[in-house]
C-alpha cells in the first residue's frame, strides 16, 4: 500500500493563515476583525458579556496574570462565548463542562461580584490590588461562605478556568512566548494573537 | 478545510465507515484496495494540513465540537481534551507515542483474577504490529527495551533526538536502578520510503497537529491510501443511527444529518463503527428498534460498560543550573519506561508506563503555567521566568482495571434526529488509586535522584478512552467478538479503543491500528460471507 502526499509544506513553511482566528467585534456600529488586544484597545463593544461583566472579568484576569487585561482577556472570553460552541478556542472545551458556557462565565462573574461586596462592601473591580489578591486567594483553594450556589459554577473550578483563559490570552502567543525568551518555532504561523 | 458536502455522497454503498478517525481510515484503505465502494461519514469538519495552526489555543478546534458529552463519577474521565472531531479524529492531535501493549495485558483475568482477557494472544496481534510500524515508521530503540517481546521487529527508524529535559531526568532513573529507553514515537527521525512525509524538527506543536506529516496522523497515513483507492470521505455527516432487517442479525445502513441538520439515509452491505470510545455505545445504545429494544447489540446489557481511562501521575522538578531545552522536542515522550502490572507497586496491582521529558509551552492544560494551578499573580509570573527554561516534567500513566458499572450510557439530554446524548460514568477502583499514588511516590524519589529541585506532583489527571464495547469469547460477557463483529448482527463491526478488555499503561493508537488492520483483512477474507 503507497503512501503518498502532496508536498504542501517545508520543514518550517512559515505560513500566514491571513485572518484565521480574528474576533469580530462592533467598533463605531461597524463590525470589524481584530485582535483581543486591539478590540480592548478600540473600546469595541461586546456581544455576549455585559459592560459591568467585563469590567469584572478584566480585573479577575489582571489578578490571575498580570498583562491579562492588556491583552485583551474580555473581548477574548466574550468572542469565545460568541462563537459557536466548535468554534471556540476558550479552555472550558477541555473542561467537559457541557455548551453553551455562557451561563458558566455569567453566573461565575455575579458570583465573585456577590463574594466580594459581602467581604468589602465593594465591587471586585474597584478594589485595590491586594484585596483582590486575597479574595482570589480565598476562592481559589474551596468554596467559601458567601459563594454563590445559584446556578455558579463552585468556586475553585471557576477559578481553574478563568484562570486558563488569562494564562493562553497573555502567554499563549508569540508575544507572549517572549516574555519567557520562549522561542514559537511555528510550523504554521498564527495571526499576531492566535484566535 | 474541506468544503461540505465535498461530493455527491451515495446513498448507497458496500461499505459504510462511521468516523474518519484512525480506526476508520485503516478500513476504510484494507477495504477501498480491496475493491469494496466504501464511503466514510465524519461528524466533523474536513481538516487538512492547512489548518494544523502552531498554536495550543487554536488547536481546540481539533477537540470534539459536536453536542456535548457529560462526564460524571467520582473520577470524572477528561472527555473533552480526549476526544477528535473531524479529520483525523483524535489521531489528528495525539502525540504520536506508540508503545504497543504487552503479553499479559491480554489474559489479565486467567493470569491474576481481574477484570477481563482479551479473545486473543499478543501472538496474534504480533504479526500486525509489525506490518503498520512497516508502514507508518516509528523511531526507536529497539534493543534498549528490556521489556520487549524479543520477536517484535525491530523499529523502522532510529530514534528521535534526545534533549537536556529528558538526559536530566534519566539520570535519576539510573539512580534507582530504573531502566529507560527512547520513547517509540509514530514520527520519523529520517525521511521514510516514498511517503513525503518531513523527518520532525523537534517544534513540539504534536497536540496542535503535524502539518508536515512527520506525526503519523491518520490524513498523512491511511486516509490518503484509502482515497487513493476510491473511498469517499464525507465531512459534516453525523450518524444517529444504524438500521437492521426486521430480524436484527443484519445491518441494513444508517441515518445521518448533515450540517444544516437535514436527515439522510445511506444503506451499506457491512457497517464499520468507529465513531469513538463515546460515540460508538452512544450510537448503538440510540439505535433501538423492536428486534432491539435495549440498543443494538446490548442484549446483555453490555453495550457502554469498562469504560476506561489511564490515570496520570504529572511529576516535576527545576533543574535551575541547567537548561532543561524543555521547548524543544515532541509532545508525547523523548524517553519512558515500564513497569508490568505483576511488578509490586506497594500492594497496588496495575500497570504504570513513564512518559520523560515531553515538551512543555508556557501555556494550555499540560503546560508550564498549569503545572501549580494554585499560583497566580506575580507568584505566577516568578515561576514561569524559573520554570520555563529549567523545568523537568514526566507524566506516570497508570492502568485502569476494567469494572462493570464504569460506563458510557444514554442521558436524558436530547442531540440531533432526536438522539439521547452521551454521559461517561467513572471511578478508579483501589488497584487504579493504588497505581497512582505509588507513581506519585516513586515519581518523586526519581526526581530527587535525578538532582532536580523541589520537585513536585501535581492532581491525578487521566488520559485516553478506552472500553465501553468490549470483545471476549461470548455474547454473555462481551460485546463483540475478536474482530470487533458484533455478536448479535454478522455485518456490523465495531473499531477503536472501545473493544479493548483491558488498557494496560500503553497509549492505545498503536494497539488501534493494529486490530484495525486484523480486522479488516478478516472482512475481506469473509466477505461473502459476512454480506450474503
Amino acid at each position: 500500500m503507497k503512501n503518498r502526499r502532496k508536498a504542501a509544506f517545508t520543514r518550517r513553511a512559515a505560513l500566514r493563515v491571513g485572518s484565521v482566528g480574528l474576533i469580530t467585534v462592533t467598533v463605531a456600529g461597524c463590525q470589524q476583525e481584530m485582535t483581543p488586544a486591539d478590540a480592548k484597545s478600540a473600546g469595541a463593544a461586546y456581544q455576549t458579556l455585559s459592560d459591568t461583566e467585563a469590567l469584572t472579568l478584566e480585573a479577575l484576569g489582571e489578578t490571575l496574570v498580570p498583562g491579562a487585561k492588556a491583552a485583551g482577556i474580555a473581548p477574548y472570553v466574550d468572542a469565545g462565548l460568541t462563537a459557536a460552541s466548535a468554534d471556540s478556542l476558550l479552555m472550558i472545551r477541555y473542561l467537559d463542562v457541557p455548551a453553551p458556557w455562557t451561563g458558566f462565565y455569567k453566573t461565575g462573574l455575579a458570583a465573585l461580584e456577590t463574594f466580594a461586596k459581602g467581604q468589602t462592601r465593594t465591587n471586585f473591580a474597584d478594589l485595590d490590588a491586594e484585596t483582590q489578591a486575597a479574595l482570589v486567594r480565598t476562592i481559589s483553594g474551596s468554596q467559601p461562605d458567601g459563594w454563590s450556589d445559584a446556578g455558579a459554577p463552585p468556586a475553585p473550578f471557576f477559578y481553574f478556568a478563568l484562570r486558563g483563559d488569562a494564562i493562553d490570552v497573555t502567554w499563549g502567543t508569540r508575544k507572549g512566548f517572549e516574555t519567557f525568551d520562549q522561542p514559537y518555532l511555528a510550523h504554521i504561523e498564527p495571526p499576531d494573537t492566535p484566535w | 478545510m474541506v468544503a461540505a458536502p465535498q461530493t455527491t455522497i451515495p446513498d448507497e454503498t458496500d461499505v459504510l465507515i462511521v468516523g474518519a478517525g484512525a480506526a476508520g481510515c485503516v478500513f476504510a484503505a484494507v477495504l477501498a484496495q480491496a475493491g469494496k465502494s466504501v464511503l466514510v461519514l465524519e461528524a466533523g469538519p474536513g481538516w487538512e494540513d492547512e489548518d494544523l495552526i502552531s498554536s495550543g489555543i487554536w488547536s481546540r478546534k481539533l477537540r470534539w465540537g459536536g453536542p456535548s458529552t457529560i462526564s460524571t463519577g467520582e473520577h470524572p474521565a477528561g472527555v473533552g481534551f480526549n476526544s477528535g472531531w473531524g479529520f483525523g479524529g483524535a489521531a489528528l492531535h495525539h502525540y504520536g507515542t506508540w508503545p504497543r501493549m504487552f503479553p499479559g495485558d491480554f489474559s489479565m483475568a486467567s493470569d491474576h483474577g481481574k477484570g477481563l482477557d482479551w479473545p486473543f494472544s499478543y501472538d496474534a496481534l504480533q504479526p500486525y504490529y509489525d506490518r503498520v510500524q512497516a508502514f507508518v515508521g516509528i523511531s526507536g530503540d529497539s534493543a534498549a527495551e528490556p521489556w520487549r517481546p524479543p520477536e517484535d521487529a525491530d523499529y523502522p527508524l532510529p530514534p528521535l533526538a534526545i534533549f537536556n529535559q529528558a538526559r536530566l531526568i534519566a539520570k535519576g532513573f539510573e539512580k534507582l536502578g530504573l531502566t529507560t529507553a527512547p520513547s517509540p514515537m509514530a514520527i520519523l527521525s529520517e525521511p521514510y520510503g516514498d511517503t513525503g512525509r518531513e523527518p520532525c524538527i523537534y517544534d513540539g506543536w504534536c497536540d496542535a497537529g503535524c502539518p508536515i506529516g512527520s506525526l503519523a496522523n491518520p490524513l498523512v497515513t491511511y486516509m490518503p491510501a484509502a482515497k487513493q483507492h476510491g473511498a469517499l470521505f464525507q465531512s459534516r455527516a453525523m450518524v444517529t443511527h444504524i438500521h437492521t432487517n426486521a430480524k436484527g442479525d443484519t445491518a441494513t445502513g444508517a441515518d445521518y444529518v448533515d450540517e444544516a441538520s437535514a436527515k439522510h439515509q445511506v444503506k451499506a452491505k457491512l457497517v464499520i463503527l468507529a465513531a469513538s470510545t463515546i460515540h460508538n455505545p452512544a450510537i448503538l445504545l440510540n439505535s433501538v428498534s423492536e428486534a432491539h429494544p435495549a440498543g443494538l447489540g446490548n442484549r446483555n446489557d453490555l453495550v457502554g460498560r469498562y469504560f476506561m481511562t489511564h490515570s496520570i501521575a504529572p511529576i516535576y522538578g527545576f533543574f535551575d543550573d541547567e537548561d532543561a531545552e524543555n521547548y524543544l522536542g515532541v509532545t508525547g515522550a523523548q524517553m519512558f519506561n515500564v513497569s508490568l502490572k505483576d511488578e509490586p507497586k506497594d500492594g497496588a496491582f496495575g500497570a504504570l508506563q513513564w512518559l520523560i521529558g515531553p515538551v512543555v509551552k508556557p501555556n494550555d492544560l499540560l503546560g508550564v503555567a498549569m503545572s501549580r494551578a494554585d499560583l497566580f499573580g506575580k507568584d505566577l509570573e516568578a515561576f514561569m521566568q524559573r520554570a520555563t527554561r529549567h523545568m523537568g516534567v514526566m507524566f506516570g500513566f497508570g492502568e485502569d482495571i476494567p469494572q462493570f458499572d464504569n460506563r458510557v450510557e444514554l442521558s436524558e439530554s436530547l442531540g440531533p434526529d432526536g438522539t439521547r446524548l452521551p454521559r461517561v460514568v467513572h471511578r478508579f477502583d483501589a488497584d487504579g488509586l493504588g497505581v497512582n499514588t505509588y507513581a506519585n511516590t516513586l515519581g518523586l524519589s526519581i526526581m530527587v535522584a535525578a538532582g532536580a529541585n523541589d520537585p513536585w506532583a501535581a492532581p491525578r489527571a487521566s488520559a485516553h478512552l478506552i472500553g465501553g464495547t468490549v470483545m471476549g469469547q461470548a455474547a454473555e460477557t462481551s460485546v463483540a467478538d475478536g474482530y470487533g463483529q458484533v455478536h448479535d448482527v454478522q455485518n456490523l463491526f465495531l473499531a477503536g479503543p472501545g473493544l479493548f478488555p483491558t488498557s494496560g499503561s500503553s497509549n492505545p493508537n498503536f494497539t488501534n491500528h493494529a486490530i484495525s488492520l486484523r480486522a479488516a483483512e478478516y472482512i475481506v477474507e469473509r466477505w461473502g460471507g459476512l454480506t450474503g
